[in-house]
């Protein structure tokens, strides 16, 4: 039987490769460390299999179709983005694994859509580039939820996605060793008049109810009250909820919090442990 | 009369740069070609961000636009015209 062994919380923030040097050394140097910090830890999981939950900027999904939440069960490449100082290229999938999870999704009432030839932006490719690609055979699979274009996935939906994932891991044939991650920034404002602004104690807000494992704080936080307190941004706290209900009963311990505005961002990094 | 014809163009300005060629050669003509009403038309055409945030339009659209059509280098111009007064 497949099982989940792992899962992380982490930025996607397009502007840590991009324009790396932009933040203070010394922060830079610990959230570029942080994202070493879990590749390594994957490697010690003996993990095979990446989930990473992301979400779409408003450009792989237009206004002609935004799907709630989507997973690639085909080809994937990428980025979408070259302004991220990735090369694009193949990111290998496990194919029959995701294909498990959307048809065990569509029997849990999982309103999924899927993609046969996906070109992930930078919400998938900067987890992948930072924590996958150093660890030979890991292979992904890629999630969207919509946390970008409003109507937004709601809170106690990302929670169902997450739990309907970790049933079909759990009802597979095969011996996958999976790790789970909930990606995206805590308090920005993209594109805004805002946009610069860090609300730290929002972050550390957000922080200390994935740390005591209170999901259902997590989903109490209306949109109305993270767009004023976090930003547009910060509606990504979507994907933790979905990678922390992915894992079951657990509690993120924290690994690293920065507040960066050069980057627009909270950051925050966790690893999902068993409560 | 339509924040979804707004980001319809934006999206297309944003993400097809043959499209982001089209609007740059004239962008009169180009918001002419979506369900705009005449205010609509014109900030559209001026890329005005601010005034289109004004209407509700998706932040992540205007700012992907906006640095499609100026370039990668005008985030500060970007944030000017956003902040600029009604």
């Amino acid at each position: 039987m497949a099982e989940i062994v792992g899962g992380f919380l982490m930025p996607h923030d397009p502007l840590i490769p991009s324009i790396t040097d932009a933040a203070e050394p010394t922060q830079r140097d610990r959230v570029l460390g942080a994202f070493e910090q879990i590749a390594r830890r994957i490697d010690k999981l003996e993990a095979d299999t990446a989930i990473i939950i992301g979400d779409d900027h408003y450009a792989l999904f237009g206004p002609h179709c935004i799907p709630r939440c989507l997973i690639g069960i085909g080809d994937v490449e990428g980025p979408a983005e070259n302004w991220l100082g990735f090369e694009t290229g193949v990111i290998e999938n496990n194919e029959p694994l995701a294909k498990h999870i959307l048809f065990s999704g569509y029997d849990d009432g999982i309103d999924w859509s899927f993609a046969k030839a996906l070109t992930v932006d930078h919400g998938v490719a900067v987890p992948h580039h930072y924590c996958v690609k150093s660890n030979v055979g890991l292979r992904t699979i890629p999630v969207y939820l919509n946390c970008g274009v409003m109507p937004v996935v709601q809170g106690r939906r990302a929670q169902q996605i997450g739990q309907s994932i970790r049933r079909a891991i759990g009802s597979w044939g095969g011996k996958e060793r999976v790790v789970v991650f909930g990606t995206g920034g805590i308090s920005h404002w993209v594109g805004s008049t805002e946009m610069g602004r860090v609300n730290e104690s929002f972050d550390r807000r957000i922080l200390a109810l994935a740390g005591a494992g209170d999901v259902e704080g997590l989903i109490a936080l209306s949109d109305e009250e993270i767009l004023r307190e976090g930003g547009n941004g910060a509606l990504e706290i979507r994907n933790w909820i979905c990678a922390m209900a992915a894992l079951g009963e657990s509690r993120a311990e924290l690994m690293l919090y920065e507040p960066v505005p050069q980057w627009i961002t909270g950051i925050g990094f966790a690893e999902l442990k068993a409560a | 009369m339509s924040t979804n014809a707004l980001e319809k163009a934006l999206w297309q300005i944003g993400t097809n740069p043959v499209e982001t060629e089209r609007y740059r050669a004239c962008p009169q003509t180009y918001a002419a070609e979506f369900r705009l009403d005449e205010a609509e038309r014109a900030i559209l055409a001026e890329l005005d961000v601010g005034a289109m945030a004004r209407r509700e339009t998706s932040t992540l659209l205007l700012m992907m636009a906006f640095l499609a059509v100026r370039g990668p280098a005008s985030m500060g111009e970007y944030m000017q015209s956003m902040n600029r007064p009604a």
